[in-house]
């Protein structure tokens, strides 16, 4: 169903990450989106984004610095809002980060840790288009082609505790994982809307399926 | 081998694409945001624009046309052109580029690596550095579009930026530059060696065959201005990537 | 007796403008489809005879040159087979691209695979988008319905000046009015004293990079350099679909959908801006060239007209974007009432008093009895 005026989908602005890029494009297929980092426009949104390029301590110290922790645990928590988290924005889901030795908000039993290789011959960050593969059937990557690559661009990756909440793997010089699902909670390290027309249709799907 | 990037570099000046030889002689190729909905549908990896003129007239590339930019673009881009402080780049960066690039500024302020990368990370910095062998046959680095010599010794300049903590390097090889005769394999090879970040291959690219050789002596991506806007003996300006059979073929 | 409004044989109706049907219930272009028809003949021996005939006069022509024909080329299937038909004749062509700034992916993958597999020179003139932008703007606050005609032009203007700079005789041009009928002029006038005059209207005087195509240089070409604009599909049998099966086997082309579609703005004005503007369905013309060869049937026509267009809103978002209008403008120019390039300074009143030369002309083979159909409207 086409978002009508009633939809309220907001973009969690904590000063990270390239909003204006994701906002634009959805607009463009008739959503309605603001960028929001209010506690009264999240905790009453329909759908929430959490996107985040950057440092991880960072971007915590700005969530907690705008008091967004209360009002995004009500939204997601307590109200189940549907809400996808994008590349740092998944990582902050989880319990903590090697980056800055930092908690996260511990949505999820996921950590999240430092590409490290004894071969270097493996650079990081992993820059670049890398397979997504699904370990089980998820709705949201409906028309989307098994084969197609995914535009990474990060130093650390999740590590998920729990089996069942992870949806896909990807692979730099071990596997990791690219996406995770937890009831209304869903992240992927990768970015859907700099994946091409594929990748833009991930983020297409959660909105058609959570509006 | 893992899939490395194959980009296109697309030089801006007067809100116009330009393509030139060595660094002074330009030809149009046209409307940027045509380029990059053809460069959409080609599903290209990735884009970098460098604004040209910027640097030379103390400007930064324009933030309403990187907004224009990440409208159209459904891949990652990278901007750069006269970047000097941590303003521009997070104007330039909340317009929707994924990764700024530093030149001239990172030779004058290599502070300024490490500002952007605390505050944005690491991958959102690229600095390109341009190159060419001095009188006495020294590899050296330049600034000010291949114009000026800085003195600074190439492997030592990298790793400086890589310390500084740069996510990417772009390297150029002044004189390959508009060529379409290959990379300058030897440089690359030795700046991939010298750093553990990625490094990209950039200037002298003309056929698929040279980013395979790049990729193979250790380049984490390539770049190439020339190849993908023209086409034929007499360089008729024709946007153009190779197919995916042929970047299948690097792998095989 | 009331005269009706439709053609008894082609899909020309009342949106046509100045249709004129005889008693005989058909429309003048059907006529001049007869005439073009005795001109280019469909004996296929007597066609095939001219080919040669013709073929021969350019390879004499090209002697000692590094060409000896110009191609204007899009990656459209016109000028995709007939580039391929060029070189299959064992002719030497330059192919030439005019770019505009609204090629597609599909148009320039074409025109990329098609040069490489035949091994010939290609050569772009991109015009300068900041002052082209403005003169694609002048055309739709004029409120004609002929808005490519900006482009139109340049191309032509584009062919003239490399068969000049080349020393090479002729140019060869993909258009077909077997298969695409005469466009009405009032869709498709085309001057450049019109351009300049338009461009006037809108507050643009000079052109630093547009290649604007006088009259004079016109003559200049025709005349004194004599260099002979041929329709070269006309020259064989040539069928649009069996081009395309043909040039997807050999080349791996890709179609791009309607007539014109491979370029963007070209997609957009004729599918929809023409369509929603001033009621014209562009199809209308396209279809009626097969029909009028019985390549296809009345009712097969008229069922492939049935629905509008099919060119999405965001096309038109994109076109309105990328011509830097605002909203409201865009707005003002689909409600501004309809106008003719009659109402501008035209070359047509001077070459209305010369009608008997351009006769003559024609006769003596400077131009092509198209554009004097074309022109000459009776």
């Amino acid at each position: 169903m086409k978002n009508s005026l009633m939809n309220k989908i907001v973009i969690v602005d904590y000063g990270l990450g390239n909003i204006r890029s994701i906002k634009h494009k959805l607009e463009k297929y008739n959503y309605t989106v603001s960028l929001s980092n209010k506690a009264n426009e999240i905790e009453s949104a329909d759908l929430l984004i959490l996107p985040g390029v950057g440092n991880f301590k960072v971007g915590m110290e700005n969530i907690q610095n705008l008091d967004l922790i209360t009002c995004l645990n009500n939204a997601v928590l307590k109200k189940k809002k549907p809400i996808i988290g994008i590349c740092l924005g998944m990582q902050l889901m989880t319990s903590y980060s090697e980056e800055g030795d930092c908690a996260g908000l511990n949505w999820v039993n996921a950590r999240t840790k430092k590409f490290f290789f004894e071969d270097s011959k493996l650079k990081i960050p992993n820059v670049g288009w890398r397979t997504n593969e699904l370990l089980k059937p998820n709705n949201y990557f409906n028309q989307i082609p098994k084969d197609k690559y995914f535009y990474f661009t990060h130093s650390y990756y999740v590590d998920c505790k729990e089996k069942e909440d992870v949806i896909a793997q990807s692979y730099y010089g071990n596997k990791f994982t690219s996406v995770f699902q937890k009831d209304n909670i869903f992240g992927v390290q990768f970015h859907p809307e700099k994946s091409h027309l594929n990748g833009f249709r991930l983020l297409l799907n959660f909105m058609e399926k959570n509006l | 081998m893992i899939r490395k990037r194959i980009i296109p570099v697309l030089l801006l000046k007067n809100n116009g694409l330009y393509k030139g030889v060595g660094y002074d002689k330009y030809v149009y190729i046209g409307d940027p945001i045509n380029a990059v909905k053809i460069f959409n549908d080609m599903e290209v990896d990735e884009l970098i624009f460098l604004d040209i003129e910027a640097s030379k007239n103390n400007k930064v590339i324009s933030q309403e046309f990187v907004e224009k930019l990440s409208e159209e673009c459904f891949m990652p881009f990278s901007v750069g052109g006269g970047i000097k402080s941590l303003k521009d780049a997070k104007k330039l960066i909340s317009a929707g580029a994924e990764k700024i690039v530093l030149n001239n500024w990172a030779i004058n302020q290599p502070e300024l690596i490490t500002e952007i990368s605390n505050s944005f990370g690491s991958q959102s910095i690229v600095v390109a550095v341009d190159t060419k062998k001095n009188w006495l046959g020294k590899q050296k680095v330049y600034s000010l579009s291949g114009k000026k010599s800085t003195n600074l010794n190439l492997e030592e300049w990298i790793m400086e930026i890589e310390k500084r903590g740069a996510g990417e390097i772009l390297i150029n090889s002044i004189e390959m530059d508009g060529k379409m005769n290959g990379y300058n394999t030897d440089i690359i090879n030795r700046a991939a060696k010298s750093v553990n970040i990625p490094v990209i291959a950039g200037c002298g690219a003309g056929a698929v065959s040279h980013f395979k050789k790049a990729f193979e002596i250790g380049a984490d991506a390539c770049a190439a201005g020339s190849m993908f806007v023209f086409h034929g003996a007499r360089k008729g300006v024709l946007i153009n990537y190779p197919s995916k059979e042929e970047i299948e073929n690097i792998y095989t | 007796m009331k005269r009706p409004k439709k053609c008894s044989r082609c899909l020309f109706d009342e949106t046509i403008p100045n249709l004129r049907i005889d008693e005989n219930h058909i429309c003048k272009y059907c006529r001049k489809h007869e005439v073009l028809i005795k001109f280019y003949s469909q004996n296929d021996d007597i066609r095939a005879k001219s080919l040669i005939e013709l073929v021969e006069k350019v390879k004499k022509t090209g002697i000692r040159r590094k060409y000896d024909v110009i191609v204007g080329v899009s990656g459209g299937v016109d000028s995709s087979y007939m580039i391929h038909k060029v070189v299959d004749l064992g002719l030497r062509p330059l192919a030439v691209y005019f770019d505009n700034n609204w090629g597609s992916k599909i148009s320039l993958e074409n025109i990329k695979k098609i040069t490489t597999k035949l091994n010939i020179d290609l050569f772009t003139y991109v015009v300068n988008w900041e002052e082209f932008k403005n003169i694609q703007k002048a055309f739709l606050y004029a409120s004609v319905p002929c808005v490519e005609v900006p482009t139109d032009l340049a191309i032509s203007s584009v062919l003239y000046q490399l068969a000049s700079k080349e020393s090479v005789k002729y140019i060869f041009t993909g258009a077909s009015f077997i298969t695409e009928g005469t466009v009405p002029l009032e869709w498709s006038f085309i001057d450049g004293t019109y351009i300049k005059s338009v461009c006037k209207n809108y507050g643009i005087k000079n052109f630093d990079n547009y290649p604007l195509l006088s009259l004079k240089k016109l003559f200049y070409y025709t005349f004194i350099k004599k260099i002979v604009q041929v329709p070269f599909n006309n020259f064989y049998s040539y069928n649009k679909q069996s081009a395309k099966k043909f040039l997807t086997k050999n080349y791996s082309w890709e179609d791009y959908g309607g007539h014109h579609y491979e370029n963007i703005y070209s997609k957009w004005a004729f599918g929809w801006y023409t369509f929603h503007k001033f009621g014209f369905d562009k199809r209308k013309v396209s279809l009626s060239g097969p029909l009028r060869m019985g390549e296809i049937t009345k009712k097969e026509a008229l069922e492939m007209i049935k629905e509008p267009p099919d060119i999405n809103q965001k096309t038109t978002d994109y076109v309105v974007k990328k011509l830097d209008l605002k909203n409201e403008e865009f707005i003002k120019i689909m409600k501004a009432r309809p106008n003719s390039f009659k109402n501008f300074k035209t070359s047509m009143t001077f070459l209305l008093r010369f009608r008997k030369l351009v006769g003559l002309s024609v006769k003596l083979g400077f131009i092509s009895p198209v554009v004097y159909e074309k022109f000459f409207d009776e």
